[in-house]
């Protein structure tokens, strides 16, 4: 016969149960919820903890390698070519100033640029044969593949270096 | 002394918390382009064209699943985030509310228990693509709620009604995915267990039902099985596709079937493979285990050895057949997990083990509140014992939560990014054109993704790595 027994088992809702082992099983799991609540609370409050900054410019975010980013700001009628001031995590402490399009080259973001062709981002010859040379800098073997696929003639990587350099006084 | 209404108002509010934080993080995951935004385009469409089509799919039988996407989708009225997420959040609230209902505490060391099960439940690696991905609705966790609300009406005190509603829900799940047979194993179980709230007639009812559907599926409509050789599968250290499987186990597939059903049964039990995958195993092996492997491992495996330390102790009773609630839940959870593992034979994946998950991380909720009950009354040796395991128990889960939490952050800002490409996407696709319709539904979804605020703030790497994979 099966049966369903309330058992020794069911006893009064007040049973007495040693604090220690109350702590135990609860507290780890609490702190844990407690945490995941304060970064909600820290988050909703637009100051969300243990986080990178956001990007504040499309250089940013290209340098960051956020795609949505750059994209929402293309759409919003920013110039992926203008130079702006990068913070100097996203790059490098001594290039400050760069595009969006050159802070997608640093950043290694091969499909990024391939996002910003598709928008229009790059276009003409010089540009491609600049965005290559400095692919060359970064040693990024892809895009320099993807933007002269013979390689990088007549890239003056000092000279190039020192523009980026200078930007930044 | 606390009430039982005290005990149960914590309980409740503990699973609403935990609702109230995924989805929030769940409010921030725009669409994804992967499995989703296809998926709405075959929506455009009359709902009679939409579901028959999928009665006429090979290898599968899911109207449901698509009238049900059909029915949101023409609902929506073009706000498809709103409502898509909206019913994903739904979901996650009402699964965790049946799951405390199915626990029932009323009692201080069951409460005690509530929160390291609701941990084990959403950081369990069988319920995290429940919420990280959607289809757009997940389909799985639509399954794991038919199965909790399976469950409360087994649970529930007899009633006409109950049976009316048992073959209802059994009919929309089996429809949705073939996991919804684990409906109607929950109804068997429960009956063979003594459970009354499913009637022997309503039982009778449903299997009637199963063999309807078995019938419909494999005579009538002849959709059959998907077939083994499908897609990429899991074997032993790493993935093969079809034609690899084909070469290794084309002679014998029941050795990759049996491999199949053992490692989804492990999964559950001992985080361990993962998707079919000894992934702990290999890394452990090459001397860099992967710590959150380890700890996903670690944390399911404690949970399993206090299940079987709770089953050793209720020997007695169960050989005798006196069963009381916490037994019941359990020998459910061992039905679900052979019959959902079986399901597994020809693929496994995490989520498709999320039923046995859900009743995992009960009968973890069930045997936390007995080792809690008998320290009351245990020597010092033992509730010292029961202290560490305790304080284990609930470090690990509790890390896992946090877990899950910073996987659905960072997924927030993964699927903004597949919309800033999903132009490539598409080419990979092979979709070179759109109509103006579905190029306007892409720019309408890309848009969405793109200004929904607030967007997640990406987390510093090492939170991530402490945390995900």
């Amino acid at each position: 016969m099966t049966g369903v027994s309330d058992g020794p088992r069911k006893r009064s809702a007040g049973a007495c149960v040693p604090r220690a082992i109350q702590w135990a099983f609860v507290a780890p799991v609490v702190a844990a919820s407690a945490l995941v609540v304060s970064f909600v609370a820290f988050d909703m409050a637009g100051a969300p903890p243990l986080s990178y900054r956001m990007p504040t410019n499309m250089a940013e975010a290209a340098g960051m390698g956020s795609g949505w980013e750059v994209l929402r700001r293309l759409r919003d009628g920013e110039d992926p070519n203008a130079v702006q001031p990068v913070g100097p995590d996203v790059i490098s402490s001594s290039i400050r100033r760069v595009s969006a399009v050159e802070a997608a080259v640093w950043g290694r973001r091969v499909q990024l640029l391939r996002l910003l062709e598709r928008e229009g981002a790059i276009q003409g010859d010089e540009t491609k044969r600049y965005l290559a040379c400095l692919a060359t800098i970064a040693r990024v073997p892809a895009i320099v593949e993807h933007f002269a696929p013979g390689g990088a003639s007549g890239c003056d990587e000092d000279r190039v270096l020192r523009q980026l350099e200078a930007r930044a006084r | 002394m606390t009430s039982g209404r005290a005990v149960a108002g914590f309980s409740y509010a503990c699973a609403l918390l935990t609702a109230a934080t995924l989805g929030y993080c769940l409010l921030r995951i725009p669409i994804q382009v992967t499995d989703s935004f296809l998926n709405i385009l075959t929506l455009d469409r009359p709902f009679g064209a939409v579901v028959s089509e999928a009665l006429r799919e090979r290898g599968y039988l899911r109207p449901g699943l698509w009238a049900g996407l059909k029915v949101v989708f023409d609902l929506s009225g073009g706000s498809y985030f709103e409502w898509f997420r909206g019913v994903h959040v739904l979901q996650v609230a009402l699964v965790l509310v049946l799951f405390v209902r199915l626990l029932q505490p009323r009692t201080r060391p069951a409460a005690v228990s509530v929160p390291l099960a609701i941990a084990a439940l959403v950081g369990s690696q069988t319920f995290a693509w429940t919420v990280l991905e959607a289809f757009p609705i997940n389909t799985f966790l639509t399954i794991v709620l038919c199965c909790a609300a399976a469950a409360s009406l087994a649970f529930a005190p007899h009633r006409w009604w109950v049976d009316a509603l048992a073959a209802a829900l059994f009919a929309a799940a089996v429809l949705t995915l073939e996991s919804g047979i684990l409906v109607w194993v929950i109804f068997a179980a429960g009956s063979l267990v003594g459970l009354k709230g499913v009637s022997r007639t309503g039982l009778a009812v449903s299997t009637l039902l199963l063999l309807l559907y078995l019938v419909v599926r494999f005579a009538v409509l002849q959709a059959g099985l998907p077939g083994w050789l499908d897609r990429e599968a899991g074997f032993g250290f790493q993935r093969y596709d079809g034609a690899r499987l084909q070469q290794m186990f084309g002679a014998a597939p029941f050795v990759f079937y049996g491999y199949n059903v053992v490692s989804a049964m492990l999964n559950v039990l001992t985080g361990e493979p993962r998707d079919g995958v000894w992934q702990l195993t290999r890394t452990a092996a090459a001397g860099e285990p992967d710590p959150v492997l380890l700890l996903q491992a670690a944390a399911s495996t404690a949970a399993t050895l206090v299940v079987g330390w709770y089953a050793w102790t209720r020997r007695r009773e169960w050989r005798a057949r006196r069963f009381d609630r916490g037994d019941q839940i359990v020998l459910v959870f061992a039905a679900v997990l052979g019959a959902n593992a079986a399901l597994c034979y020809a693929y496994t994946k995490d989520v498709i083990m999320s039923p046995a998950g859900f009743f995992h991380a009960a009968a973890v909720g069930v045997a936390g509140a007995h080792l809690v009950e008998r320290s009351a009354t245990a020597a010092r040796g033992a509730l010292v014992r029961a202290v560490l395991v305790g304080a284990v128990l609930s470090t690990l889960w509790g890390a896992r939560l946090i877990g899950i939490h910073v996987a659905l952050n960072q997924m927030g800002l993964e699927v903004r990014d597949q919309w800033a490409y999903v132009d490539e996407f598409l080419e990979r696709r092979n979709i070179r054109t759109l109509t103006p319709r579905q190029e306007a539904l892409k720019r309408q979804l890309q848009e969405d993704a793109l200004r929904r605020e607030p967007a997640p703030a990406p987390l510093r790497n090492e939170w991530v790595r402490a945390f995900t994979r």
